[in-house]
C-alpha cells in the first residue's frame, strides 16, 4: 500500500506540435523566458479565481484526498495524490507570491520553477481527469481540477500544449465536431442508421439533421454518430423523440457537445466552442436546445453555457434551456407518454456507472439529487436485473473512468488502465455477486475508454451500454398513444 | 515581566486582526469566474449557510474521508474552542458565567487538546502518504501548539500563577499603564507562544477555516434553471 514515487514520471501526452499550437493562438514551441512567463500568468490566475487563491491559501495538508484519487490508488505514484499535484503549482506560488516562501522557503515548501519542475507540471497535470472525486472528500472542498487547469492553459501559453486536446479544439473550429467528420458523411450516417433501424425494428424513425423549423436542437457527442456503444445511445434519442412525437434536429455545424475548451482551461475557446452551438440554434430557428449523453458537455451547458454565450432568450423560456435528452425521456415516461418494457431486457443484467461530471458538477431534473434518480429510475424501468456498485464508487463519491479530462489518449494508454483499476474491481464485484453482465453509462467518454480498457481487465469490449440504448430496446414502438 | 509581555501580545493581536482583515480582502477581490458548486449542492442561500454551519461544527467531510483524522482534528478544535473560552476567565472576577461552568472540565479539555495534537503529528509522522505532503512548517504549526498548550497546561495544574494579577494585567492591557506580573518563564513562554500563533495565524496554512467559507465549490448554490 506504500507510495511509489515517480511510479508514473514517463506517462505524458504527447506534446502540441507548432501548427497544433498556432492554430488555437498558441507560441508554436516552448519560448525563451517560460520561467519568467509561467510565474507572471500564475499570478494571474491566482488573483484572477477565488477558487484558485482558495486552492493555494486553504490547503491545511490534512491527507484526506491522498487515497481518493483513481490514479493514485491504481499507480501510488504520490504526485497522484490530489494534494501533491496541487503542491506542484502552490510550491511555485508559494516562493513567488506569498511572505514565507520568498524568505524562508525551506519552512513551507516554496520552490523555484526550473526545467524539471516544468516538466512534471506537464505530467502530472496530464494525469488528472479533472473528475472533482478529491474535491468531495477536501474538508474546505479545494477541487483539484481548478489547478489542473489553470496548469494546462498557463503550460499551454508557454508553448507546452497536449497535441490531442489541441487537435480536438482545431477540429471543432474547422468542422463541427471533435472527429472532423464533414457533414455530407454525417448525413450518409444517419441516412444509414434510419435504414437499419427500419429493418430492426419496422418502424421508420428519422435521423434529422439541419432541419430548419424544429422544435429540439439535439446536440451531441460526434462520437454517437459512428462509435459502439454510443452510437446505440443515438438511436435510443431518437426512438423516444420518435415516439413523443416531438420535431427535432441535429446540426452538422454543432455536430458536437464536449467542449474541450474546458479541459485545457481555455476561457476564450471553451466560449468559442459554446457560442457555435448558439449560431446553429439561431440559424435552425429551434426553440429547445437538448444535450446528449456526454458529461463535460452536460457540465458546461447547465453550469456555464448562460455566462458563456450571451443572448439565449430567443429559446422557448417554458422549456429548461438547457435540457439534458435524459430529463426529457424521464418526464416523458413519467407522463406515460412513453412506455418502457422490462422484458425486451430480459437477457441483461446491468449496473450504473455514475459519471463524473454529471454526477459532481450538474445536475439532471427538478428534484435534489436528480443525477442519480433519473438515470437510475430509467433503467430500472427498463431492465427487470439492476444491481449497485458499492456506495463508495457511486454517485457523488463515484469513480472516474479513467479516461476524462482530455486524457483519451493512446498514448496515455497505460494510465487509463491504471486509473481504471478502482472501477473495475467494483465491477468485478456486482459480477461475481449478481451475474452482472453490462455497465451503463451516460457519457460519450466514459463509453469509450470502458470499450477500450474492458478486454485488459477480461471483459468484452461491449460490455458498456449507452443509457438510451437500454431505454431505447425496451421503449415500445408499436403502441399509439 | 508585563513590560515585554504586553507590548508584544498588543502587536501580536493588531497582526492578527489586521491580518484577518487583508486576508479577507484579497479572497474577496478575486473574482469567481463559474458555477462550480459541488453538486447535490443546496439550492439556495439559507441552505448553502445550513450546509456551511454544519461542515463547520461537525466536520462532516472529514469524516467521511478518513475518520482517524477527524477524531484528532475534531477533538483538537473543540478542546481549542473550550479552551479560548476559559482564557475568559481573566477578562473578570468573578469569572464569566459560561466560563464558571465550563472551569471545572478544564483538565479533561486540555488533555483533549493535547491528544487531538499528538494524534495529528503522529499521523503526519507515522502515515506515509501524509508524511510526502508535509513541509517543515506543518511540524512547527503542531509543536508550536503543543508548545503554547503544555505550557498553558502546567501552568494551570500548579500554583506558580497568580489569577488575580493575570487578571489584572488583561483588564489593563489596553491602558497606558500595564499592571505588573511577578516573574514567570513558564507564563512567558505561554504568552510568546501565543504571539507567534497569532502572527502566524492569517499568513498561514491555518486560516483555513475561515477560507472555507470562501471557497466557490461550496459557497455556491447548485445552478437554478428556468
Amino acid at each position: 500500500m506504500s507510495i511509489k514515487p515517480q511510479a508514473t514520471k514517463h506517462i505524458k501526452p504527447h506534446l502540441a506540435n507548432a501548427e497544433q499550437q498556432e492554430a488555437l493562438g498558441f507560441p508554436g514551441q516552448l519560448i525563451d523566458n517560460w520561467q519568467e512567463k509561467v510565474i507572471d500568468l500564475l499570478g494571474e490566475k491566482v488573483n484572477g479565481s477565488r477558487a484558485l487563491q482558495v486552492a493555494m491559501d486553504a490547503c491545511m495538508k490534512c491527507g484526506a484526498c491522498t487515497d481518493k484519487c483513481h490514479y493514485y490508488q491504481g499507480t501510488k505514484d504520490p504526485n497522484n495524490m490530489p494534494v501533491a499535484r496541487q503542491d506542484l503549482m502552490r510550491s511555485v506560488y508559494k516562493r513567488h507570491y506569498t511572505f514565507t516562501g520568498k524568505y524562508l522557503p525551506w519552512l513551507v515548501g516554496a520552490k523555484e520553477l526550473d526545467a524539471d519542475l516544468l516538466q512534471q507540471w506537464y505530467t502530472y497535470f496530464h494525469q488528472c481527469s479533472q473528475c472533482r472525486r478529491c474535491s468531495v472528500y477536501c474538508p474546505v472542498g479545494i477541487d483539484t481540477s481548478e489547478v489542473s487547469m489553470a496548469g494546462r492553459d498557463i503550460l499551454a501559453q508557454v508553448g507546452m500544449g497536449q497535441k490531442y486536446a489541441n487537435q480536438v479544439i482545431g477540429k471543432v473550429a474547422l468542422k463541427g465536431n471533435n472527429l472532423g467528420l464533414p457533414g455530407p458523411a454525417l448525413k450518409d450516417t444517419l441516412l444509414g442508421l434510419e435504414e437499419d433501424v427500419l429493418e430492426d425494428t419496422g418502424v421508420a424513425i428519422r435521423f434529422p439533421i439541419d432541419e430548419a423549423g424544429a422544435d429540439i436542437l439535439l446536440v451531441t457527442p460526434s462520437a454517437d454518430f459512428f462509435a459502439e456503444p454510443h452510437v446505440d445511445g443515438l438511436i435510443g434519442y431518437a426512438k423516444v423523440l420518435h415516439q413523443a412525437g416531438v420535431s427535432w434536429t441535429l446540426s452538422s455545424q454543432a455536430s458536437e457537445a464536449a467542449n474541450f475548451g474546458l479541459f485545457v482551461g481555455s476561457e476564450q475557446h471553451t466560449r468559442e466552442m459554446a457560442l457555435r452551438i448558439k449560431v446553429a440554434a439561431q440559424d435552425l430557428g429551434v426553440k429547445r436546445l437538448v444535450f446528449g449523453e456526454c458529461g463535460h458537455a452536460w457540465r458546461v451547458a447547465q453550469n456555464h453555457l448562460k455566462d458563456l454565450v450571451q443572448g439565449l432568450d430567443f429559446l422557448d423560456a417554458r422549456y429548461p434551456i438547457p435540457q439534458h435528452i435524459a430529463e426529457i425521456t424521464h418526464e416523458l415516461w413519467q407522463q406515460g407518454t412513453i412506455r418502457l418494457d422490462v422484458t425486451k431486457n430480459a437477457q441483461r443484467c446491468i449496473t450504473f456507472h455514475d459519471s463524473c461530471n454529471v454526477a459532481r458538477a450538474s445536475t439532471l431534473g427538478k428534484v435534489k439529487g436528480g443525477q442519480y434518480s433519473i438515470p437510475r429510475d430509467l433503467l430500472k424501468a427498463s431492465c427487470a436485473r439492476y444491481v449497485e456498485m458499492p456506495s463508495h464508487t457511486t454517485q457523488q463519491t463515484t469513480l472516474c473512468c479513467g479516461g476524462g479530462g482530455g486524457l483519451l489518449t493512446d498514448e496515455l494508454m497505460e494510465l487509463r488502465i491504471k486509473g481504471a483499476a478502482a472501477r473495475m474491481n467494483a465491477f468485478d464485484e456486482v459480477i461475481k455477486q449478481h451475474q452482472v453482465t453490462h455497465m451503463v453509462a451516460m457519457c460519450a467518454i466514459c463509453k469509450s475508454q470502458f470499450s477500450t480498457i474492458f478486454p485488459e481487465f477480461g471483459h468484452a469490449f461491449d460490455s458498456v451500454l449507452s443509457l438510451h440504448q437500454v431505454v431505447g430496446d425496451a421503449l415500445d414502438l408499436t403502441s399509439s398513444l | 515581566m508585563s513590560a515585554v509581555l504586553a507590548p508584544l501580545l498588543l502587536i501580536a493581536i493588531a497582526v492578527c486582526i489586521a491580518g484577518i482583515a487583508y486576508r479577507i480582502y484579497n479572497v474577496l477581490q478575486a473574482p469567481v469566474l463559474r458555477h462550480i458548486a459541488i453538486t447535490p449542492a443546496a439550492d439556495s442561500r439559507w441552505g448553502v449557510l445550513w450546509f456551511m454551519l454544519i461542515e463547520t461544527v461537525t466536520f462532516r467531510t472529514l469524516f467521511k474521508a478518513s475518520v482517524p483524522t477527524w477524531i484528532f482534528g475534531w477533538l483538537f478544535h473543540v478542546c481549542l474552542l473550550l479552551t479560548i473560552i476559559i482564557h475568559g476567565r481573566f477578562l473578570s472576577i468573578p469569572a464569566p458565567t459560561i466560563v464558571a461552568w465550563l472551569m471545572p472540565y478544564t483538565s479533561i479539555i486540555s488533555y483533549g487538546l493535547m491528544v487531538g495534537l499528538i494524534g495529528l503529528f503522529v499521523r503526519r509522522l507515522v502515515v506515509d502518504r501524509v508524511r510526502y505532503i508535509s513541509s517543515l512548517s506543518d511540524y512547527m504549526h503542531l509543536i508550536l501548539l503543543l508548545v503554547i498548550a503544555g505550557a498553558g497546561m502546567l501552568l494551570s495544574s500548579s500554583d506558580s500563577v497568580n489569577v488575580y494579577e493575570v487578571t489584572l494585567f488583561v483588564q489593563g492591557l489596553f491602558s497606558t499603564q500595564w499592571p505588573s506580573l511577578t516573574q514567570n518563564y513558564l507564563l512567558a513562554l505561554h504568552v510568546l507562544g501565543a504571539c507567534v500563533l497569532l502572527c502566524v495565524y492569517p499568513f498561514s496554512k491555518l486560516f483555513h477555516g475561515p477560507l472555507m467559507w470562501f471557497n466557490p465549490t461550496r459557497s455556491q448554490p447548485q445552478r437554478p434553471r428556468s
